[in-house]
């Protein structure tokens, strides 16, 4: 704790941190602690180690919110510490927080109660913090490999269920293939340019894709952005996307939904504006293609989705690329636009996919007719429900609406108009099938033998602030993009 | 030095045993041939290594990856027994998929490669080569070094967690 809360609050001066200042370290402590206590700590933790996890990463999310500020870096500028990797770590905190407060209420059976499901999600935070805060190829490659390898454990847990293996199973491929894209990428980008460091390659690159090893530069870089459209889930690399959102257990869906895709789009974020920034202009229209690509994906793809868990993993296409949307317009209003909708997106994903988790025991499953009648039965969690859903179609006044909004206008600017229709196209398909759990809540009636839903305070209190936030983002977003612009002020 | 044709005849031999036995390991009807294609191709990847004067790599790929994981691999295989995976048939859509991924991407590698001259050979293999790699991966390289010891950890509690008998459902000595 003493550990946890000088990291927190350190690390914020100076210009080279000292290496037991980095956050990542105390996260680490804390997790490999939760994972020992749990197996072998006294009755009084073991049976709350989730509540626990839950507290340590509220207390973490808080340090990192009111302590932090950029400037800085650590072993040699292989760790960065600018504004960039600090909104990503937020918002990884931010996801593994409110992970860990859903499995609390272990809707998912046994498996809640094993300690690894409550502590690893504290490595995976770990790793995530690690790619977004690496200034150097190795650290990028072994941080990501991390982030997988957890993802691997965390989706197939319940082995058990024949979906939660074969998520396990599709994704362990998956992420293998996507590896062996990233190290061959890799090799060949240090082979023209001899180094792995992101500050030398970005003064290299543009020179190294002049001369007669560009084709070679060309290859590396297409690798590259192969494996972190695989991380984000961007087409047409989708395809693991909506079999481990539908297999794993609910809170790692929100987990894998908000966090991971945050860490792909942060490692995106800093490969192109570090050592890619020279040839940003060469990579924009393939982001724009894999853009357009994933929105009619995404979007079209759910369209006939009747698991609400797999819907969230097609919408999460159709997310992924309107985010590319932003990155590939190239501009500071492109990249702020980014991190908006990442936080607008989380918030609203973690609502819908955080009341499943709580309900999907009681009411039977997570298919759309398992909602039937939920405004009648419980029309307070059917209410925010309806926010959640309308915030992911993006209707005003919510953050969905403004992110939205921000991602379209600086695309459009950038000169992307045919983007701005591409992404008009899939909005208009979101809304039918962000509005079809709707119906089948408002205007469906309940199974006659439906049991009560209970569902605790603590939990409602959860969903009931995300809810308020996505609101709050959306109406008054004023500090909140104060904050992303003072931040990215130096990218 | 210039490249001659002693060096070039190892090179395409090395290599082309790579590839061949890199297929097998996909091609493979038992697990066993595959397991031992994959050693294999380890192998024939140590040598390209020599031929690139990385003796102390090429050492450890044979150590460590034919020797230790290949072995491991090997063992599992023939302890587990696997006569259904022997019997399954490859269809003729995996391969279509498979040259529809790997055809382009040798055709890539082929147009990016091929202007290249491979004027100047590698460069020489400092004296103290594991001195040299052992200094770096402390130094410099320690903060991917202790990265990597947190993904060994992960994998370990992992491969117990879902390995453990009793499934999910086994509540012993849990709370």
């Amino acid at each position: 704790m003493i550990v946890g809360l000088s990291c927190g609050m350190l690390a914020s001066s100076g210009c080279t941190m000292p290496w037991w200042q980095i956050p990542e370290l105390c996260w680490l402590l804390l997790g490999t602690v939760l994972l020992l206590g749990g197996c072998w700590g006294p009755e009084t933790l073991r049976s709350r180690v989730a509540g626990v996890s839950a507290a340590l990463f509220g207390l973490m999310l808080v340090l990192a919110l009111f302590f932090w500020a950029p400037g800085g870096e650590a072993f040699g500028g292989f760790y960065r510490w600018d504004g960039l990797s600090i909104l990503f770590k937020r918002l990884f905190l931010f996801g593994g927080f409110i992970a860990s407060w859903m499995m609390l209420r272990s809707p998912d059976g046994p498996v809640a109660h094993r300690v690894e499901y409550v502590a690893l999600p504290w490595f995976a935070v770990v790793a995530m913090g690690l790619m977004a805060s690496a200034g150097d190829f190795a650290v990028l490659f072994v941080s990501l490999e991390t982030l997988t390898i957890t993802s691997y454990i965390l989706v197939s847990m319940e082995r058990d269920r024949g979906t939660s293996l074969e998520a396990g199973v599709k994704y362990l491929v998956m992420g293998g293939l996507s590896a062996a894209f990233l190290v061959y990428g890799i090799a060949l980008l240090y082979g023209s340019c001899g180094t792995l460091r992101f500050d030398e390659m970005a003064g290299r690159l543009p020179g190294a894709l002049a001369g007669d090893m560009g084709p070679v530069v060309r290859a590396g870089l297409l690798c590259v952005m192969v494996a972190v459209g695989f991380k984000v889930a961007a087409a047409p690399f989708q395809w693991w996307a909506p079999d481990v959102y539908q297999g794993a257990p609910v809170p790692i869906t929100g987990f894998l939904a908000v966090a991971s895709k945050a860490a792909g789009f942060a490692v995106l974020l800093r490969l192109l504006w570090g050592p890619f920034g020279g040839v940003r202009d060469t990579l924009a229209p393939m982001v724009a293609w894999l853009a357009a690509a994933s929105i009619l994906v995404g979007n079209l793809g759910a369209l006939s989705q009747r698991n609400l868990k797999r819907l969230m993993g097609y919408s999460g296409i159709g997310h992924a690329g309107y985010l590319l949307m932003g990155v590939a317009a190239g501009s500071a209003a492109g990249v702020e636009a980014v991190v908006y909708y990442l936080a607008g997106y989380a918030v609203a994903a973690l609502v819908v996919l955080g009341l499943l988790g709580g309900l999907v025991d009681r009411l039977g499953g997570a298919e759309m007719r398992h909602l039937n009648g939920l405004a009648k039965r419980e029309p307070g969690l059917a209410w925010l429900m309806l926010v959640g859903l309308a915030s992911l179609a993006g209707l005003p006044p919510l953050a969905g609406f403004l992110g939205k909004w921000m991602v379209f206008a600086a695309a459009f600017q950038a000169g992307l108009a045919w983007l701005v229709i591409v992404a008009g196209v899939g909005v208009v398909a979101s809304l039918y099938y962000y509005l079809a759990p709707v119906r089948n809540m408002f205007f469906e009636s309940p199974p006659p033998d439906a049991p009560p839903l209970e569902l605790d305070l603590p939990f409602r209190t959860c969903v009931s602030i995300l809810m308020g936030l996505a609101i709050i983002l959306g109406i008054a977003p004023g500090p909140f993009m104060a904050t992303i612009g003072r931040l990215l002020a130096g990218l | 030095m210039g490249e001659t044709f002693l060096e070039w005849a190892v090179f395409w031999t090395l290599a082309a045993g790579a590839v061949a036995s890199a297929l097998m390991v996909v091609a493979g009807r038992s697990p066993v041939t595959c397991a031992l294609s994959l050693a294999c191709s380890m192998i024939f990847g140590a040598g390209l290594m020599v031929q690139m004067r990385a003796y102390f790599i090429a050492a450890i790929q044979v150590l460590v990856y034919a020797g230790a994981v290949i072995v491991l691999f090997l063992f599992i295989v023939m302890l587990m027994d696997l006569k259904a995976e022997a019997m399954r048939r490859r269809g003729g859509v995996a391969l279509l998929a498979g040259l529809a991924v790997c055809g382009p991407l040798a055709l890539a590698g082929w147009r990016a490669m091929a202007p290249l001259s491979g004027g100047g050979g590698p460069p020489p293999a400092p004296p103290d080569e594991v001195q040299h790699i052992g200094r770096l991966l402390f130094t410099d390289y320690v903060l991917p070094l202790e990265i990597t010891g947190v993904l060994l950890l992960v994998a370990m509690v992992g491969a117990v967690l879902l390995c453990r008998p009793g499934g999910a459902g086994d509540q012993e000595g849990r709370p």
